[in-house]
């Protein structure tokens, strides 16, 4: 079973981006702040929906936003 | 801390405080139910309308915009998350009303019947009655597994939030 570790530059991206504030960020994809909130703090993995959601509202490609981290290879079932 | 998360708390306040001391009171006096549960519906109410206003009041978009703030996709897994753990309480909770009544009520080839006629008495299944205190004691008990499933509910909202606020 691999563990996968997605990160993400959605911090970066919105700074780079015109200083979009969480809240506006929130606003322009439907979800809450604090929703924001953990995914960049990486608590919380987006739906594949909201992940390219995020990404189309910074202009970029899916994968500038979410990046796999590093992937361990853990227990493999016999 | 978000609206969902303010209210999920008030009424795991307004559950603990109105039915906190009515089980105290029934699993001692059973009878005193039939009184005491509109009294504690009534106060649930209340409070529950108190809290709803002061977070309505507390909250910025239902202020500027009369808006409830969305309920997103990391709202629904908290909430599915915390109904899956409220679900397992009150499943064990019926589980167990079920094993009472079971034990409790006498039946046929308990010996209960076998008993009665031993000593002369004509019994039938018909003319049985369950002593009134065991049958409102065993109703608590599944009132308050309904009860229980709800403080498990809200207090599951509460815990997801909180863990997502953690460092």
């Amino acid at each position: 079973m691999h563990k996968v570790v997605i990160t993400n530059r959605i911090r970066e991206l919105r700074f780079r981006t015109g200083e979009i504030t969480q809240q506006a960020l929130a606003d322009s994809v439907g979800i809450t702040r604090q929703t924001v909130i953990a995914l960049e703090r990486g608590k919380y993995y987006p739906s594949l929906e909201l992940a390219f959601l995020i990404a189309s509202t910074f202009g970029v490609a899916l994968e500038e936003v979410f990046q796999q981290q590093n992937t361990s290879q853990l227990a493999k079932p016999t | 801390m978000s609206f969902h998360e303010k209210s999920a708390l008030a009424c795991l306040i307004s559950i603990g405080c109105v039915y906190f001391p009515y089980f105290v009171v029934v699993f001692r006096f059973p009878m005193a139910a039939l009184g005491l549960f509109w009294v504690s519906a009534a106060a649930l109410v209340v409070l529950l309308t108190v809290f709803h206003i002061a977070n309505g009041i507390a909250t910025r978009s239902i202020r500027t915009t009369g808006e409830v703030p969305p309920v997103d996709e990391l709202d629904q897994k908290i909430e599915l998350k915390a109904a899956k753990w409220a679900g397992f309480i009150l499943a064990f909770a019926v589980a167990t009303w079920i094993l009472i009544a079971m034990y409790s009520i006498p039946a046929i080839g308990s010996g209960v019947f076998e008993q009665a006629k031993a000593i002369g008495n004509e019994v039938s299944p018909f003319n049985f009655a369950i002593p009134v205190f065991t049958a409102m004691a065993a109703l608590h008990w599944l009132f308050a597994g309904f009860v229980l499933a709800n403080i498990a509910y809200y207090g599951g909202i509460v815990i997801g939030y909180r863990r997502l606020a953690s460092a």
